[in-house]
């Protein structure tokens, strides 16, 4: 393992159907180069794309960018806190790991509400993962911490007592608990969502990134109905009432935040117009070059990515080894 | 609210009431005064919340500011007196399985409305609106 090194280019063979060597350099000026049967190219869904396109010697547009498609589909998953607030009369309705870290097989979990298969196939929706925080508790009379948004929940329970039932037996002063609500989306494949290089240039020459996150009108339409569809079955099913602070949805909340979860950008797919590399990981007509990471993800789902990640890694590594590669 | 008005939502609310339990049922004994705020305040124990929320929806929806509109609109949801059967056991009690049936049918069929962020049933929004009115105060 060499630490510091930086990886400068990705050298390949006249023809560019195979890579030679990688070219690395430190910054404190060392110079030197690696040469292997195969690699595995695994820096993230930036630094991925970005290696290919800094690697032009042989192909101008960068290995493996036939077809334009390197650093194109750059997906994340947009976060969103905020955007909602649940109130509950009776916070044991509420399974406990969705609202607090419970130990589960010697580790903390908490769990999400996400929307089932058959309503997202049946809604044509994106997926999404929803999640509260700690419930704030509020009591007939308490004076709420924060006026605007505990007022709010203050009302809001003391209105609906009777409609929702439950509450605390022997205390009659008990209204319920406020949940703040956060989101993690999933963003659909777009094409002008992408990384390119740009003319600013890091410590070792190199060209930085140029980051162009573009959202979708399709993504905006899923986050919206998620909500709507959430709100309307937390009174369904009777826990509570849920607001939506998301004034207008027709456009995106002022705030958007990602996950650092950088996919796509070397998207798989068995079509090379159509996908950078193969479904073992390897780049379209380079034999000895592999992708690993959440760039190869073609969607982009709502969960967060590592899982996914390390078992595509692990079915690459079973690939090499098949191939006596490794 | 002017005096003639809340005289409006009162008698609208009694003759709700009366289209519920009829003949001579609990309705009296739940309208306190015969007029329908017990009856609204069964439902809604702090009608000062719940006027909050109602003014908001009527805000949004000032349309249904007409207190028998409202009324009228909530007999069709709830279904009142269009069998009118009596009820014999605990009238409050079973309002309140009526009220929660049907806004548990508003949530499951869509039929919900954003109140002030708060996204409700449509008769549970109206059931604040005439809270609202019935507080006369619709500042």
């Amino acid at each position: 393992m060499l630490l510091h090194a930086n990886v400068t280019n990705i050298a390949a063979t006249a023809d560019a159907r195979a890579v030679q060597r990688l070219d690395i350099a430190t910054l404190n000026g060392l110079r030197h180069q690696v040469a292997a049967k195969v690699f595995v190219l695994a820096t993230g869904g930036l630094e991925n794309p970005r290696l290919l396109l800094l690697s032009n010697d042989e192909m101008p547009t960068g290995l493996g960018n036939r077809h334009d498609l390197v650093g194109r589909y750059f997906m994340e998953h947009p976060h969103f806190g905020g955007l909602g607030q649940v109130v509950v009369r009776d916070i044991d309705r509420l399974p406990k790991i969705f609202w607090r870290r419970v130990a589960v097989d010697g580790r903390d979990a908490k769990a999400s509400f996400i929307p089932s298969e058959a309503f997202l196939r049946r809604n044509r929706l994106l997926n999404i993962t929803f999640m509260v925080g700690n419930p704030t508790a509020y009591r007939r009379g308490a004076e709420p911490g924060d006026p605007d948004i505990g007022g709010r929940h203050l009302d809001m329970l003391a209105a609906s007592t009777q409609l929702t039932g439950g509450g605390m037996p022997g205390n009659l002063d008990w209204l319920g608990s406020g949940l703040g609500l956060g989101c993690a989306c999933e963003q659909g494949p777009n094409r002008e969502s992408r990384v390119t290089l740009a003319e600013e240039r890091d410590a070792l020459g190199l060209r930085k990134i140029r980051l162009d996150w573009r959202l979708s009108e399709t993504d905006r339409r899923s986050l919206v109905r998620h909500l709507q569809n959430l709100a309307t079955e937390i009174g369904a099913l009777g826990i509570g009432r849920m607001r939506i602070d998301h004034e207008d949805p027709d456009r995106w909340p002022d705030f958007i935040m990602g996950g650092s979860h950088h996919m796509g950008t070397t998207r798989m797919h068995d079509d090379p117009r159509r996908g950078v590399v193969d479904r073992d990981g390897r780049v379209h007509g380079i034999d000895n070059l592999y992708v690993a990471g959440g760039s190869v993800f073609p969607t982009s789902g709502a969960a967060n990515p590592t899982l996914t990640i390390v078992a595509l890694t692990l079915r690459l590594a079973e690939h090499l080894k098949a191939r006596g590669l490794a | 609210m002017t005096d003639t008005t809340r005289r409006d939502v009162l008698a609208s609310l009694a003759v709700m009431v009366a289209g519920l339990w009829l003949p001579g049922g609990p309705a009296a004994d739940l309208a306190s005064g015969g007029e329908g705020d017990g009856w609204l305040s069964v439902c809604m124990p702090d009608m000062a919340a719940a006027g909050r929320l109602g003014r908001a929806y009527l805000a949004a929806h000032p349309a249904e500011l007409d207190p028998r509109r409202l009324v009228a609109e909530l007999r069709e949801s709830l279904q009142l007196g269009a069998g009118g059967e009596a009820i014999d056991t605990d009238a409050a009690a079973e309002l309140i399985i009526r009220v929660r049936e049907v806004v548990t049918q508003d949530y499951l069929a869509g039929r919900v409305v954003p109140v002030d962020g708060w996204v409700l049933s449509l008769t549970e929004a109206r059931l604040y609106a005439l809270a609202a009115l019935a507080d006369g105060d619709l500042r």
